[in-house]
């Protein structure tokens, strides 16, 4: 041996590079043990990170739902939404609602009696316009989305209107972007259990509405 | 501008909305101030609102639209109309209420409002353009609050009524003077032009201002002490007095209804003439 190394053969070099010392290796089962609980811990992470920008996700896209709302509301200008109201069965609910409102006065009073019911008749003769209905039930939304005062109302006072039943008794046909999100709006702030049945869907689907919460 | 659309005055009509739109429409939504102080530089001290002023500028816009087939004045009334139940009407303990203005009357008990600012006739004119059931509730809610929240030895309603709870009565709203006075002589005025003749607040004024001399009635009254004015109405309450009379049938009118030349004011002025009105409206006149 005059100090120069001996030359290895492929093989052997190729031994102690991927075959190292034992010793220096942690234990076979441990370190699995290990690797996983990393991977594990950094899937949590990732899960973490990923819920994360989901809820703040999903926070912004209901913001820009809401601005689509009145974006789309004002570009539209609710001319396109048609609807099918009950009518006998509003006119009904309209006059339960006064008759229901005589018993906190003083006494009855025929003129008020009359007053009153001419202006359920004008309201119900406006609500049969379409580009009138469409309006109301818009500017309702807007309010109810809005920091108005009716907001507390909300969407559900104009389905009470409609005086449903079984969701049967009201359509709403709207293009289906302007109809989920109308629509969307209301589900995104009162319970879809409560909502849903409610209205009569017509035109679009289930996953157009949820788009927009 | 109702008077001005009423009379085909289209120039005095557009002055004097022009003049509203510049000076006096708020920023951010459509409602109006309330008080400009005249002057050559018309400044705004107060940007709240005044309901019964947005309901008769929404009338008045939705009236000339009607006259003049003028879809602009309808889409501004409209849309007014729109804000006056978006940011005018309260839901409190049950009770749909107007809100006599944007800012100022609501309180952590109670709920301020003025029964004058309830325009009956203007509630069918919007509620034709804006057919939203909630004027229903504010016209009928507020007909109950107006038989609820009568005081002292006529029965009369107050210029400021607080409301309480679902089933606390509403009372004389603390803070201001409980008296039947420039404010609350127009609850008649507008009950009768709404046909509801028969109302309490209308034939309790009736028994009032048909209980003797309407001359040597006092301006005011208070409901809570009984004390009165120690002058006599403008002629603007003379009228309304007249015409719940008429209205309340319980005596032949006494006297011709006064004149918008006797007015010595613009307020009295103006209340002459919306009564003229009325009575052209209900038929009173004839």
């Amino acid at each position: 041996m005059n100090g120069r190394p001996v030359l290895k053969n492929t093989d052997e070099v190729w031994e102690e590079l991927y075959q190292p010392d034992a010793s220096a290796l942690p234990p076979p089962p441990r370190s699995l043990l290990a690797r996983r609980k990393k991977r594990l811990l950094a899937a949590i992470l990732v899960c973490l990170v990923v819920l994360t920008l989901a809820f703040v996700g999903a926070g912004a896209s209901f913001l820009i739902a809401t601005i689509d709302l009145y974006a789309d509301i004002q570009r539209r200008d609710g001319r396109k939404l048609e609807a099918e109201v009950d009518w006998p069965l509003l006119q009904r609910s309209l006059r339960q609602d006064l008759t229901d409102l005589a018993g906190s006065g003083v006494d009855s009073s025929a003129s008020s009696a009359e007053f009153l019911n001419a202006l359920v008749e004008t309201t119900i003769q406006g609500l049969r316009q379409p580009e009138q209905l469409a309006r109301t039930v818009v500017a309702r939304t807007r309010s109810m989305v809005g920091p108005g005062a009716l907001g507390h109302l909300v969407l559900t006072d104009i389905l009470d209107w409609f005086h449903y039943q079984d969701g049967g008794n009201i359509r709403i046909d709207l293009p289906a972007d302007s109809y989920a999100v109308v629509s969307g709006v209301s589900l995104c702030f009162r319970p879809t259990s409560y909502m849903l049945p409610k209205l009569k869907l017509s035109g679009v689907g289930w996953p157009e509405i949820r788009r927009h919460c | 501008m109702i008077f001005a659309a009423r009379f085909g005055d289209r120039e005095t009509f557009n002055l004097i909305s022009d003049w509203r739109r510049r000076v006096l429409r708020r920023s951010g939504d459509l409602l109006h101030a309330w008080r400009c102080q005249p002057g050559p530089n018309e400044i705004v001290d107060d940007k709240n609102n005044a309901s019964d002023g947005d309901l008769l500028i929404a009338w008045g816009l939705i009236a000339a639209a009607a006259r003049w087939r003028d879809p602009e004045l309808l889409a501004e009334g409209r849309a007014l109309a729109e804000d006056i139940l978006r940011l005018l009407v309260r839901s409190y303990n049950g009770r749909i209420l107007l809100l006599p203005a944007l800012h100022g009357f609501e309180h952590s008990s109670y709920v301020v409002v003025n029964p004058s600012y309830y325009v009956f006739p203007a509630f069918p004119i919007l509620a034709a353009v804006v057919p939203d059931p909630a004027w229903i509730r504010v016209a009928a809610q507020g007909i109950a609050l107006l038989r609820a929240g009568r005081f002292g030895r006529w029965q009369l309603p107050p210029d400021w009524l607080a409301v309480f709870g679902r089933t606390d009565p509403p009372a004389p709203a603390p803070g201001y003077r409980s008296r039947f006075s420039y404010d609350a002589v127009r609850v008649p005025l507008y009950m009768v032009w709404a046909g509801m003749f028969d109302e309490p607040a209308v034939t309790a004024t009736a028994r009032l201002w048909g209980s003797g001399d309407v001359k040597k009635l006092p301006a005011w009254i208070d409901l809570v002490n009984g004390q009165n004015a120690k002058y006599p109405p403008p002629s603007g309450f003379l009228a309304i007095g007249r015409l719940a009379v008429a209205a309340g049938r319980t005596k032949p009118p006494n006297g011709d209804m006064p004149h918008v030349a006797d007015a010595k004011d613009y307020f009295s002025a103006a209340l002459t003439l919306l009564t003229r009105l009325a009575r052209h409206d209900t038929g009173l006149s004839a």
